[in-house]
Protein backbone atom coordinates (compact mmCIF):
# COMPACT_ATOMS: atom_id res chain seq x y z
CA UNK A 1 0.00 0.00 0.00
CA UNK A 2 1.93 3.17 -0.97
CA UNK A 3 1.25 6.92 -2.00
CA UNK A 4 -1.82 7.50 0.21
CA UNK A 5 -2.76 10.90 1.12
CA UNK A 6 -3.06 12.13 4.98
CA UNK A 7 -4.00 14.34 6.90
CA UNK A 8 -3.04 14.45 11.05
CA UNK A 9 -5.14 16.55 13.17
CA UNK A 10 -2.87 17.00 16.49
CA UNK A 11 -5.13 18.46 19.05
CA UNK A 12 -2.63 17.62 22.39
CA UNK A 13 0.06 20.03 23.70
CA UNK A 14 3.73 19.66 23.61
CA UNK A 15 5.12 18.82 27.00
CA UNK A 16 1.34 17.97 28.71
CA UNK A 17 0.55 15.14 26.47
CA UNK A 18 2.62 13.10 23.92
CA UNK A 19 0.42 13.84 20.78
CA UNK A 20 2.60 16.06 18.86
CA UNK A 21 5.15 13.63 19.73
CA UNK A 22 3.12 10.16 18.58
CA UNK A 23 2.21 12.24 15.56
CA UNK A 24 5.86 13.35 14.45
CA UNK A 25 6.81 9.47 14.90
CA UNK A 26 3.40 8.65 12.63
CA UNK A 27 4.41 11.08 9.84
CA UNK A 28 8.55 10.35 9.66
CA UNK A 29 7.09 6.55 9.11
CA UNK A 30 4.32 7.40 6.69
CA UNK A 31 6.86 9.79 4.35
CA UNK A 32 9.05 7.36 5.18
CA UNK A 33 7.06 4.16 3.54
CA UNK A 34 5.93 6.35 0.36
CA UNK A 35 2.95 8.76 1.38
CA UNK A 36 2.22 12.10 1.23
CA UNK A 37 1.18 14.15 4.50
CA UNK A 38 -1.36 16.63 2.39
CA UNK A 39 -1.37 18.88 6.30
CA UNK A 40 -1.41 18.90 9.47
CA UNK A 41 -4.12 20.27 11.42
CA UNK A 42 -3.08 21.99 15.12
CA UNK A 43 -6.35 22.31 17.41
CA UNK A 44 -7.68 22.63 20.47
CA UNK A 45 -4.38 22.56 22.95
CA UNK A 46 -2.17 21.72 20.17
CA UNK A 47 -2.07 25.28 19.11
CA UNK A 48 0.70 25.90 21.52
CA UNK A 49 3.26 23.87 19.24
CA UNK A 50 3.23 27.05 17.25
CA UNK A 51 4.77 29.30 19.60
CA UNK A 52 7.48 30.23 18.82
CA UNK A 53 8.99 31.46 21.96
CA UNK A 54 9.04 28.17 23.75
CA UNK A 55 12.55 27.31 24.45
CA UNK A 56 13.14 23.78 26.04
CA UNK A 57 16.14 22.99 27.39
CA UNK A 58 18.67 21.93 24.67
CA UNK A 59 19.02 18.59 25.79
CA UNK A 60 15.36 17.75 25.14
CA UNK A 61 12.99 17.48 21.94
CA UNK A 62 12.37 21.06 20.45
CA UNK A 63 9.05 19.61 18.92
CA UNK A 64 8.17 22.74 17.03
CA UNK A 65 11.88 23.11 15.34
CA UNK A 66 11.49 19.38 14.67
CA UNK A 67 7.69 20.16 12.93
CA UNK A 68 9.15 22.83 11.43
CA UNK A 69 12.20 20.74 9.64
CA UNK A 70 9.86 17.93 8.79
CA UNK A 71 7.23 20.63 6.70
CA UNK A 72 10.76 22.14 5.13
CA UNK A 73 11.88 18.82 3.59
CA UNK A 74 8.49 17.17 2.75
CA UNK A 75 6.10 20.17 2.02
CA UNK A 76 3.57 19.50 4.63
CA UNK A 77 1.38 22.30 5.57
CA UNK A 78 1.55 23.33 9.22
CA UNK A 79 -2.79 24.66 9.83
CA UNK A 80 -3.32 26.23 13.14
CA UNK A 81 -6.63 26.55 13.99
CA UNK A 82 -6.99 30.56 14.10
CA UNK A 83 -10.02 30.62 16.96
CA UNK A 84 -8.40 28.33 19.23
CA UNK A 85 -4.44 30.25 18.93
CA UNK A 86 -5.65 33.32 19.65
CA UNK A 87 -7.38 32.24 22.70
CA UNK A 88 -4.40 31.05 23.66
CA UNK A 89 -1.97 34.11 22.80
CA UNK A 90 -1.14 32.34 19.75
CA UNK A 91 -0.57 34.85 16.93
CA UNK A 92 0.46 36.47 14.04
CA UNK A 93 1.56 39.64 12.43
CA UNK A 94 -1.75 40.27 10.55
CA UNK A 95 -3.89 39.19 13.92
CA UNK A 96 -1.47 41.51 15.97
CA UNK A 97 -2.34 44.73 13.91
CA UNK A 98 -6.02 43.50 13.91
CA UNK A 99 -6.01 43.84 18.16
CA UNK A 100 -3.79 46.68 18.38
CA UNK A 101 -1.15 43.95 20.02
CA UNK A 102 2.83 45.06 19.90
CA UNK A 103 4.28 41.37 19.18
CA UNK A 104 3.19 38.16 17.43
CA UNK A 105 4.77 34.93 18.79
CA UNK A 106 3.44 32.60 15.60
CA UNK A 107 6.48 30.21 14.33
CA UNK A 108 7.90 30.22 11.28
CA UNK A 109 6.43 27.49 8.83
CA UNK A 110 3.15 27.68 10.57
CA UNK A 111 0.04 28.84 9.25
CA UNK A 112 -3.17 30.41 11.16
CA UNK A 113 -6.74 29.30 9.59
CA UNK A 114 -9.90 28.15 9.44
CA UNK A 115 -11.35 25.08 10.69
CA UNK A 116 -12.67 24.33 7.06
CA UNK A 117 -9.08 23.40 6.30
CA UNK A 118 -9.52 20.20 8.68
CA UNK A 119 -12.74 20.10 6.87
CA UNK A 120 -11.14 20.20 3.61
CA UNK A 121 -8.45 17.92 4.37
CA UNK A 122 -10.56 15.47 5.86
CA UNK A 123 -13.04 15.14 2.71
CA UNK A 124 -10.29 15.11 0.10
CA UNK A 125 -7.30 12.75 1.87
CA UNK A 126 -7.78 8.64 2.41
CA UNK A 127 -6.86 8.95 5.77
CA UNK A 128 -7.05 11.71 8.50
CA UNK A 129 -5.47 10.29 12.20
CA UNK A 130 -6.51 12.45 14.72
CA UNK A 131 -3.34 12.62 18.26
CA UNK A 132 -5.77 13.70 21.49
CA UNK A 133 -4.27 14.74 24.66
CA UNK B 1 -16.98 -1.44 7.54
CA UNK B 2 -13.96 -2.12 10.24
CA UNK B 3 -12.58 0.80 12.35
CA UNK B 4 -8.85 0.94 14.21
CA UNK B 5 -9.68 2.04 17.67
CA UNK B 6 -6.20 4.54 18.85
CA UNK B 7 -6.53 4.18 22.17
CA UNK B 8 -3.41 6.70 24.27
CA UNK B 9 -4.98 5.99 27.55
CA UNK B 10 -6.08 3.09 30.04
CA UNK B 11 -9.01 5.37 31.39
CA UNK B 12 -10.13 5.70 28.26
CA UNK B 13 -11.12 2.15 27.29
CA UNK B 14 -14.73 1.66 29.12
CA UNK B 15 -15.60 4.46 26.54
CA UNK B 16 -13.52 2.58 23.30
CA UNK B 17 -15.32 -0.79 24.27
CA UNK B 18 -18.97 0.83 24.03
CA UNK B 19 -18.05 0.71 20.29
CA UNK B 20 -15.65 -1.62 19.39
CA UNK B 21 -16.84 -4.13 17.36
CA UNK B 22 -15.64 -7.78 16.78
CA UNK B 23 -14.40 -7.12 13.07
CA UNK B 24 -12.35 -3.68 14.69
CA UNK B 25 -8.84 -3.91 15.53
CA UNK B 26 -7.35 -2.10 18.55
CA UNK B 27 -4.06 -0.53 18.67
CA UNK B 28 -2.39 0.80 22.08
CA UNK B 29 -0.27 3.81 21.82
CA UNK B 30 1.40 6.40 24.78
CA UNK B 31 0.32 5.16 28.45
CA UNK B 32 -2.33 2.89 27.33
CA UNK B 33 0.17 0.25 26.59
CA UNK B 34 0.38 -0.47 29.81
CA UNK B 35 -2.91 -2.26 29.02
CA UNK B 36 -0.62 -5.07 27.21
CA UNK B 37 0.35 -6.24 30.32
CA UNK B 38 -2.62 -6.30 32.42
CA UNK B 39 -4.11 -9.67 32.92
CA UNK B 40 -7.80 -9.02 32.65
CA UNK B 41 -7.47 -6.98 29.69
CA UNK B 42 -7.95 -8.91 26.77
CA UNK B 43 -11.22 -10.82 28.26
CA UNK B 44 -13.19 -7.17 28.12
CA UNK B 45 -12.62 -7.34 24.75
CA UNK B 46 -14.99 -8.58 21.94
CA UNK B 47 -14.14 -11.70 20.47
CA UNK B 48 -12.62 -11.36 17.16
CA UNK B 49 -10.72 -8.06 17.69
CA UNK B 50 -7.40 -7.86 16.83
CA UNK B 51 -5.45 -5.91 19.28
CA UNK B 52 -1.81 -4.43 18.66
CA UNK B 53 0.36 -2.20 20.58
CA UNK B 54 2.99 0.20 19.65
CA UNK B 55 6.49 -0.86 20.05
CA UNK B 56 8.71 1.86 20.88
CA UNK B 57 5.99 3.16 23.89
CA UNK B 58 6.28 -0.67 24.90
CA UNK B 59 9.65 -0.47 25.12
CA UNK B 60 10.19 3.07 26.24
CA UNK B 61 7.95 1.74 29.51
CA UNK B 62 10.01 -1.28 29.64
CA UNK B 63 7.00 -3.79 28.52
CA UNK B 64 8.26 -5.10 25.20
CA UNK B 65 8.91 -8.75 27.02
CA UNK B 66 5.96 -8.89 29.30
CA UNK B 67 3.09 -7.95 26.66
CA UNK B 68 0.57 -10.82 26.07
CA UNK B 69 1.24 -13.17 22.98
CA UNK B 70 -2.33 -12.43 22.57
CA UNK B 71 -0.81 -8.49 21.52
CA UNK B 72 0.78 -7.99 18.72
CA UNK B 73 3.61 -4.95 18.43
CA UNK B 74 3.55 -2.77 15.69
CA UNK B 75 6.86 -0.71 14.67
CA UNK B 76 5.89 2.93 13.85
CA UNK B 77 5.43 1.98 9.83
CA UNK B 78 3.08 -0.75 10.60
CA UNK B 79 0.99 1.52 12.44
CA UNK B 80 0.81 3.67 9.51
CA UNK B 81 0.28 0.14 7.42
CA UNK B 82 -2.84 -0.64 10.09
CA UNK B 83 -3.95 2.73 9.96
CA UNK B 84 -4.38 2.95 6.23
CA UNK B 85 -6.05 -0.59 5.89
CA UNK B 86 -8.61 0.44 7.73
CA UNK B 87 -12.42 1.68 6.80
CA UNK B 88 -11.37 4.69 9.40
CA UNK B 89 -9.33 5.65 12.45
CA UNK B 90 -11.00 6.57 15.86
CA UNK B 91 -8.94 8.01 18.21
CA UNK B 92 -10.06 8.02 21.96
Amino acid sequence: MTDKTLVLNICGAPYASLAPLSALRFAKAALATGHKIQRVFFYQEGVTLANGLSCPPQDEINLTKEWQKLAAEHQVELAVCVAAALKRGIIDAKEAARYGLEQHNLAEGFVLTGLGQLVDGMANADRTVTFNS
Amino acid sequence: MASLHQLNAQHKLANCLKLLAKTDSLVLIEAAVALAVQADFLQQLPQGVSVFALSSDLQARGLLNNCSPAIQPLSDAEWVAASLEADRVCSW
